[in-house]
């Protein structure tokens, strides 16, 4: 699992049936070794601190996750039937791999953790609507000195 | 900005033509494959971060060679897991499924605790509501109520969506209690299919597709009850009037 294969045959045809279109331009960014970058995680999950505002069904807005965050102190409000949060309430590495990130700084795989990280409500946007927001958002990680995201899905 | 990312659908991906992405073959849900697998899921953040290294673009696809540690579906090989809490839904009496549900829900509490026991802590629910303040408001909704009164700030869609998946978790977490623990899979077919609840929800769901909020409709509709359900808990629904763009997932 799971394959689009593996999906009921209803979801597949709803899933194929979403319009995908390629981006106007294929902007292709290199730096430095892994080993010396400055990493930061973007999620689509709709991860923010218990006391923040939770997000909406269809939500432009972002909430910054410090990268000293404890597990328990993340919610998710973004909600699917295509998804259950019991894993994530289990471990939320398994959305959010801050744990991972900084084992990865230990060895030395990566050079350090950023001090922020970013989430977002996934789905009910298209990628012109959320376009100020990432702009916005790359502002803050430049700032942040960060040379590398990865960028998470739910 | 230097990108790496995690793709779930490698369709979408492919035609998107984007810079760096591991596709992982992993459920919807669960892109570091598993919880409480440290192992594994760094394992699938070094590859996704080491496609940082491909001097290849501007467009790079690769695959994750392995799937998800996977929780077998009980402990005999070809046993399907079924979940020790028997019940008997009721069809089509709303007020008795609601007191369905709440007897369900008292049947299955020694084993949330169980679970939360294990875990630790059990987090807040997202709706804010319990579960059953959830479960009358429910109620309320399958009988054609469109503005319960309600101890939320949230508008109906919101606190709904939100309280329609913690309802869901808690039965989740409370079968995972059990000493046979079930995949993702199986627990998900026994929620919708075997219980109390999961009519409940379609049952209001259904009432809601008169909703005369569209975004209320459009919930009820689409992001309630999984279309592969439908049949079973929303048979008036259409499952195959789809828009194809920003609807949520």
């Amino acid at each position: 699992m799971v394959r689009l294969a593996d999906i009921p045959e209803v979801e597949r045809v709803h899933l194929l049936a979403k319009g995908c279109a390629p981006f106007d331009s294929r902007p292709w960014v290199e730096g430095t070794p892994l080993s010396k970058r400055r990493v930061a995680i973007v999620t689509s999950a709709g991860l923010h601190r218990v006391e923040d505002q939770a997000f909406s069904m269809v939500d432009l807005s972002y909430r910054v996750i410090p990268g000293s965050i404890r597990a328990d102190d993340l919610t998710m409000t973004h909600s699917s039937v295509h998804f259950d949060r019991v894993g994530f309430r289990e471990d939320v590495n398994l959305v959010f791999p801050i744990d991972r990130l900084r084992e990865l700084e230990s060895e030395g795989v990566i050079g350090s953790v950023a001090d922020y990280h970013y989430s977002l409500m996934g789905a009910g946007w298209l990628p012109k609507q959320i376009e100020p927001t990432m702009r916005e958002l790359a502002r803050l990680l430049r700032e942040d000195e960060v040379d590398a995201v990865c960028l998470v899905p739910v | 900005m230097p990108t790496t990312g995690i793709s779930l659908v490698r369709e979408h991906t492919q035609q998107m033509q984007l810079p760096r992405f591991l596709w992982v073959p992993f459920e919807l849900g669960r892109p570091f494959g598993a919880p409480d697998e440290p192992d594994f899921q760094r394992r699938v953040l070094r590859t996704a971060l080491e496609l940082l290294e491909r001097d290849d673009g501007p467009v790079v696809l690769a695959d994750f060679p392995d799937d998800a540690p996977e929780i077998a579906d009980g402990g005999d090989e070809g046993a399907t897991w079924v979940c020790p809490v028997s019940f008997r839904p009721s069809q089509e009496d709303r007020p008795e499924l609601v007191t369905a549900t709440l007897d369900e829900m008292a049947r299955l509490a020694p084993w949330h605790e169980i679970y939360v026991e294990r875990r630790g802590s059990a987090a807040p629910p997202a709706s804010r509501l319990t579960r059953e303040q959830l479960v009358k408001l429910l109620g309320c909704l399958a009988q054609g109520e469109t503005s319960p009164e309600v101890e939320s700030d949230d508008p109906l869609q919101e606190w709904l969506r939100l309280g329609c998946d913690d309802l869901r978790t808690w039965y989740m977490q409370a079968a995972q209690g059990q000493p046979r623990r079930g995949s993702a899979k199986a627990l998900r077919d026994w929620f919708w299919r075997d219980t109390a609840a999961a009519r409940l929800i379609g049952s209001a769901a259904t009432t809601l597709l008169e909703h005369p909020d569209r975004l209320v409709q459009f919930l009820a509709g689409r992001a309630v009850v999984p279309r592969e359900y439908f049949p079973d808990l929303m048979p008036d629904a259409d499952s195959s009037d789809w828009e194809t763009e920003g609807e949520t997932k």
